[in-house]
């Protein structure tokens, strides 16, 4: 038999024992689609309906047309108050998130040359939410208070403004947060898939002592390793088209690059991550040990990876580790070509990286694969 | 009658098998403390050295005192023109600007206007780049409102001390019900559920037995969390300590009822895997609130999240932690909490003893 013929039976050994469990295809197939519906609407950085109320002191028709003003974006839900209420009170009590107070005197302030003062105050427990919060209540006021003075005295804009920024938003000129996570999910599911699927596979032969049985088999070690190896590299490709299409009809992203290009990086980038499944295989006995080990990995690697926050933000010895971490660069990869198009020039030096990476970490696993049957 | 002796035996037995895999408990304990390491020092929204390139096209003292404003600023950091004159979108594809300012020849004397470019690949960061430079080209200009902004709890608006006592609601969940979980499902799958059923141990001494390390490994490890957060973030602890013990207490018994749930559902050891990470792990992941805000979700899933139990904990520690909370704040949580314990007990009890019959 030649060698070639030896390897594809062994994968389809490996695809007869996946069909074999209904269950396990559901794992492999729908589990991803839920994923990747779930936290499409799930995982959002935006900051959306957030919990405003109003004390108004003036009741004036200035102060009323301000409050006006919040009730047109979703960004904000208004929630009534009454008079015997405390604003630090409403927060305390989890009824509203920001408090905007409207002192008395606030209409006659803005009409005569006495400066208007405005009261905000909001809960700062989670931070990264309640900073955009304050933002957007800023900008909303500010943008009233410049409506109001052009209406006062067009010829006062010119001249107290003094300079007109225009903004222009490219490649997302909606500001869709969509548009970054979706390709993040699918970079990560590519990443569990492998990884996760590949290790528990391995530890499972191990742990049922199949392995053994393997290894004394006419087969060459490597067409073992190649034979594991390869059912999980077609079905995560497999998962990634199912995925790429999902997210063009459900959330209407489509693909700005090459298609060959992101299929190009996805299969050097798979070399790590299955490399990194056989490198777990060899360290752990059971199944369940298996799954911790690559779930504590997978944490690790998607928290330092720049998914939900971006890299640069982070301190400098975070990220020198965030350097060393594959999924960032292939976080990068996926969203440079998606979003922004870019062509392979000018990823070219994630192309160097990950294909570094995907050298000595395959290798190092093959290499204590080995040591380890031995 | 349940004896302590023998549930004290079973719980012994119980202590064993978790001892007995050193790995796991490690990466069980340590996990948390370096995903807290990660939030505390990592996760920041607030965007700094933004590479920015300024096209200066006037080239006079006024666009000069404007470039000097953004360079002093440590949310900018200038990135210098190439001679190599490159569109904006293809300096962004190549990575080395995340934003550009026009500054137009006859800028200072007829024109006032400016041309920023953001690149909002990443929305967030691009919806903060404009509003920091809106907040620098408008500080050299009077304002028209004074805005007095007050933050209260977190008035440094910090991360950690929102990630903190997050942490501490994953955990338990994690431990308490995946674990426990497993842990039925494996004495199922391996038929030695049988040999102490037919022991003269009751099936409410097996489960409390089968339980209680699991509820001292998950305080202990929710305490060396609180400890850490509390020592290496300064995260404030301004509530009454027994009112959280018992709230917690009320948690753990709903992560409990919802593990035997699962170890109720599953079969082998690897489907109450993976049935305990999709409903107790990812759930409380993505919808209790832990990370992502649920007002920002779809009305469908904020509507999904009034069934997951870290919800309502995630209110009572962060009441009770940050905002110094008493029980007339958060007793509406903790009913929710207790009627969801006492649903899942009852159809756990029914679906247990439909098994052994």
């Amino acid at each position: 038999m030649t060698s070639l013929k030896v390897l594809a039976s062994f994968v389809l050994k490996e695809f007869r024992q996946l069909a074999r469990s209904p269950e396990m295809l559901a794992v492999l197939f729908l589990l991803p689609a839920i994923q990747l519906l779930v936290m499409g609407f799930a995982v959002t950085n935006e900051v959306k309906n957030v919990d405003i109320s109003f004390f108004d002191y003036d009741k004036s028709h200035l102060s009323k047309s301000l409050i006006e003003s919040f009730s047109s974006t979703d960004r904000f839900r208004i929630v009534p108050v009454s008079e015997a209420e405390h604003p630090e009170e409403l927060l305390f009590k989890w009824k509203s998130k920001v408090v905007v107070v409207i002192p008395a005197g606030f209409e006659r302030d803005c009409h005569g040359f006495a400066k208007p003062v405005l009261q905000v105050i909001s809960d700062g427990i989670d931070g990264n939410s309640a900073a955009l919060a304050n933002a957007y209540v800023q900008g909303c006021i500010l943008r009233f208070s410049q409506v109001m003075l052009q209406s006062r005295d067009p010829g006062l804009m010119k001249k107290d403004q003094g300079l007109d920024l225009i903004v222009r938003m490219s490649f997302n000129s909606d500001l869709k947060s969509n548009l970054n996570i979706i390709p993040g999910i699918i970079a990560v599911l590519v990443t569990v898939s492998s990884m996760v699927l590949s290790a528990i596979s391995l530890a499972k032969e191990k742990e049922l002592g199949t392995l053994e049985q393997l290894l004394v088999s006419p087969m060459h070690k490597y067409q073992l390793v190649a034979g594991k190896l390869l059912p999980y590299l077609i079905i995560t490709l497999l998962q990634m088209q199912v995925a790429v299409l999902l997210a063009g009809i459900i959330f209407r992203i489509s693909l700005a690059g090459s298609y060959p290009v992101l299929m190009l990086f996805s299969l050097i980038y798979l070399f790590t991550t299955l490399g990194l499944g056989i490198f777990i295989s060899t360290r752990v006995n059971s199944q369940q040990q298996a799954m911790f080990f690559s779930w504590f990995m997978m944490v690790v690697m998607i928290l330092l990876s720049g998914f939900f926050v971006p890299v640069q933000n982070m301190p400098k010895v975070i990220r020198g580790i965030c350097f060393f971490n594959p999924l960032t660069h292939y976080m990068t990869v996926i969203r440079e070509i998606v979003v922004k198009g870019s062509n392979l020039a000018q990823l070219r030096k994630e192309l160097l990286i990950l294909l570094s990476g995907g050298f000595i970490v395959f290798g190092f696993s093959l290499l204590s694969f080995r040591k380890r049957v031995k | 009658m349940p004896s302590p002796k023998r549930i004290t035996a079973m719980a012994s037995k119980e202590l064993f098998h978790i001892l007995r895999d050193p790995r796991t408990l490690a990466i069980i304990i340590l996990m948390p403390v370096l995903q807290l390491i990660i939030f505390g020092y990592a996760m920041n929204l607030e965007i700094r050295r933004v590479p920015l390139l300024i096209d200066d096209q006037a080239r006079n003292a006024s666009s000069e005192r404007l470039i000097n404003a953004f360079s002093h600023t440590p949310y900018f950091q200038i990135v210098p023109a190439n001679q190599r004159r490159l569109e904006p979108e293809e300096l962004f594809k190549e990575r080395r600007a995340q934003a550009t300012l026009c500054i137009p020849v006859d800028f200072g004397s007829a024109s006032q206007v400016l041309l920023l470019k953001i690149d909002a690949s990443d929305p967030n960061s691009a919806q903060l780049i404009q509003s920091y430079a809106q907040g620098i080209i408008a500080s050299g200009f009077p304002a028209s409102l004074d805005l007095r902004p007050f933050i209260l709890y977190n008035p440094d608006l910090k991360s950690s001390f929102f990630f903190v006592p997050g942490l501490v609601a994953m955990i338990l969940v994690m431990i308490c019900a995946l674990l426990t979980s497993i842990s039925i499902s494996r004495e199922k799958e391996l038929g030695t559920l049988e040999q102490i059923l037919v022991s003269p141990v009751s099936a409410m001494e097996i489960l409390l037995g089968k339980v209680l390390p699991y509820i001292f490994l998950g305080l202990a490890d929710a305490l060396l969390i609180l400890g850490v957060g509390m020592l290496l973030f300064q995260v404030p602890f301004r509530g009454d300590f027994l009112v959280f013990l018992g709230f917690t207490f009320l948690y753990v018994l709903c992560s409990l009822c919802l593990g035997l749930l699962v170890s109720t559902l599953a079969k082998t050891q690897q489907a109450a895997m993976m049935m305990a990470l999709g409903i107790t792990l990812l759930p409380t992941l993505l919808l209790s609130g832990y990370l992502f805000p649920i007002p920002s979700m779809p009305w469908l899933l904020q509507k999904l999240t009034y069934i997951i139990p870290a919800r309502y904990y995630l209110q009572i520690i962060r009441g009770i932690m940050l905002k110094g909370n008493s029980i007339s704040e958060l007793y509406q949580a903790g009913i929710s909490l207790g009627l969801m314990s006492i649903v899942m007990l009852i159809v756990a009890v029914k679906r247990f003893k439909l098994r052994l019959s």
